[in-house]
């Protein structure tokens, strides 16, 4: 699991460093105090303790018994939508929030989309004491706006960004720039597997704790691996974490939904690894939406958490590779998903979430007879002013 | 050290005559120009160089467009007068690079500037096929450590790009004891022209980087005139800084 990025932040071709130069002895130091809180005990105790007394890990395996008996297949999901905040981003920002207090730092900032990242960030700088500032594009503040209510009342600051498409790649910039000027004193809780190494594998690392429960608890309930894994690919955190443990086992099939929005027209979807090709943004050499010249293009998604135009660099190198197989679902069918789950199982998934299992749902051929592990990454109450628009409930 | 300064405009901003006139009268004054070509998701830049692009990108103005208007500045400027061009990485990932190449080395582009390219990841662009007369400019910021200042200015081609702040372009100048040292290290060990950008936006603050460093690099307050009063305001800016 650990044999990629190389040491200069590649997965393959993938990944690397592109950032101003003023960053790149900030993101030494990160890469060596991540090594060396890795190795730290007492660090990693702590971490270990907050995971299960705070954010409620390990979280329950739940077989989806009616879900299962209408599509003709067995499936299990990784119920990480009942981790504190709602969502699997806590994960990652727990280690992370860890970090940034081992290496003396007082503050975090943090970009977020569907605002769960964003919670669970302000969350962490609650616990632990530090100042916190949320960058969330325009778009997201107003479709995602309980999250913005959330964020403020944990002590963060939320900064909305106007330029750009006012979505999540703009909240990017928008903290990228902002740690260009305060990297002395703050880090950049990333809360996806994108950006600059080390951030792709530290993040991917902190999720990773998803897969190393399933996998145990999976071979608990059916004495085997699961045919396929499936989770929805926005950045790619999610995914990162359900695939660490199971890359390259014989068997388990690795799948990737992207948001499929409203057409494979350019501008109707966020699906980079389906209709992109590779590129250089956000630090990294990636798949990307973009035109001709290599300018980013526009996208969309229903879920703001995959509504950006780019993917982790590992997801990238899996692809090329043939690790993991990338696949879409539309706006509708993730809709569609939502209120099947809601309806037949009584879980409110999150719009991000709901893609995963709106492949499930409308391919369920592909799936007839096997096992499936979904990752049921987040919570769908942060969504329900979508919901209102677009299910006029 | 003969003093090596530059100006940045963003090319075919706010017209496309505008930019060509006022990159004329600019490169008699200063040695080189920086011209900008626009990217969507500009980080190194502050509000008002990004709005800019972005408004060229919203026309669909791109290199395409901007190549022709070099070609009738470097018809116009001095023969020793240097151009650069500054963007991106991703825009010189998409590039042709026969054509790029062809172009850079007739209208004698002395170099690329790109803010997302460390010292780290240069290979990574040479190895796009980046013609070696096309020098890449190496960056050196108050965050860099003794080693590398002293191993990037050694190995620096045509100038060193001393960013005199932490932050984006657009900021206040203001450097610290420590950055001051480092300068003067930078100076030390480079064969080249040690160029201190980022926040010099006024005879006072160019004036300081002349004296502790070999020249300085201007763009944000260019923009901001071309913004509020067009040419005549650049032509203003301008005379504010040599006249």
């Amino acid at each position: 699991m650990t044999a990629m990025p190389d040491n200069k932040g590649y997965f393959g071709k993938f990944g690397g460093r592109f950032v101003a130069e003023t960053l790149i002895k900030t993101l030494n130091e990160v890469e060596e105090a991540y090594s060396s809180f890795l190795k730290d005990e007492e660090q990693q105790r702590k971490l270990s303790k907050l995971l299960a007394d705070y954010a409620g890990r390990p979280t329950p395996l739940y077989h989806a018994e009616r879900l299962s008996e209408k599509l003709g297949a067995s499936i299990y999901m990784k119920r990480e939508d009942l981790v504190h905040t709602g969502s699997h981003k806590l994960n990652n920002a727990l280690g992370q929030a860890l970090l940034t207090k081992y290496m003396g730092k007082t503050r975090v900032i943090a970009e977020t989309g569907a605002g769960q990242h964003g919670v669970a960030t302000a969350t962490c700088a609650a616990l632990l004491g530090l100042e916190c500032e949320v960058f969330m594009g325009r778009v997201d503040t107003e479709r995602q706006s309980p999250n913005v209510k959330r964020m403020k009342l944990l002590g963060a600051k939320v900064t909305p960004v106007d330029s750009g498409s006012r979505t999540l790649k703009d909240a990017i910039n928008a903290a990228m720039r902002d740690w260009t000027k305060t990297c002395q004193d703050t880090h950049y809780l990333i809360g996806s597997v994108v950006g600059a190494h080390p951030f792709p594998m530290m993040v991917r690392d902190f999720q990773s704790v998803i897969s190393r429960e399933a996998k145990n608890q999976f071979f608990d309930a059916e004495g085997t691996n699961p045919d396929y894994v499936v989770a929805c690919v926005g950045g790619g955190s999610n995914a990162a974490g359900i695939f660490a443990h199971y890359k390259g086992v014989d068997g388990v099939k690795l799948l990737g939904v992207e948001a499929g929005g409203r057409s494979s027209k350019d501008g109707d979807h966020s699906a980079k690894l389906n209709y992109g090709r590779p590129g250089i943004i956000h630090g990294n050499h990636t798949y990307l939406l973009q035109t001709k010249e290599g300018n980013v293009m526009p996208v969309h998604s229903v879920s703001a958490g995959l509504d950006y135009p780019a993917v982790g660099a590992e997801h990238s190198y899996f692809h090329e590779a043939g690790v993991a197989e990338y696949v879409t679902c539309s706006d509708k069918e993730a809709l569609n998903a939502f209120r099947e789950l809601s309806l037949t199982e009584g879980i409110i998934p999150a719009l991000e979430s709901s893609h995963a299992l709106g492949y499930l749902i409308e391919n369920k051929d592909r799936f007839a007879g096997k096992k499936v592990l979904l990752n049921l990454s987040g919570r769908g109450d942060k969504d329900m002013p979508i919901i209102e628009e677009e299910l006029g409930l | 050290m003969k003093k090596y300064n530059g100006f940045y405009l963003m090319g075919n901003y706010p017209d496309k005559e505008t930019f060509i006139k006022s990159a004329v009268e600019g490169l008699k004054h200063f040695d080189f120009l920086e011209v900008g070509i626009p990217f969507s998701d500009p980080i190194a830049d502050g509000e008002t160089i990004a709005d800019a692009a972005q408004v060229l990108i919203d026309r669909n103005i791109g290199f395409t467009e901007i190549s022709e208007s070099i070609k009738e500045i470097r018809r116009s400027a001095a023969p020793e007068k240097d151009i650069y061009l500054m963007t991106y990485s991703n825009l010189i990932y998409n590039m042709e690079m026969d054509g790029f190449n062809s172009f850079c080395i007739e209208q004698k582009i002395k170099g690329l500037i790109l803010p997302d390219v460390p010292a780290c990841e240069k290979d990574f662009i040479r190895a796009l096929g980046v013609d070696k007369n096309i020098n890449i400019i190496s960056f050196i910021t108050p965050e860099s450590s003794d080693d590398s200042i002293i191993e990037s200015a050694k190995s620096a081609d045509s100038f060193v790009y001393f960013v005199s702040m932490r932050g984006i372009t657009g900021g206040e100048f203001n450097p610290d004891s420590d950055t001051m040292r480092k300068i003067s290290l930078a100076k030390e060990n480079a064969s080249v022209p040690v160029v201190l950008g980022f926040g010099i936006r006024s005879r006072r603050s160019a004036d300081t980087a002349i004296e502790i460093g070999d020249g300085f690099i201007t763009g944000t307050a260019f923009i901001e005139s071309l913004n509020s009063s067009g040419y005549s305001g650049f032509k203003n800016r301008l005379e504010e800084f040599f006249i």
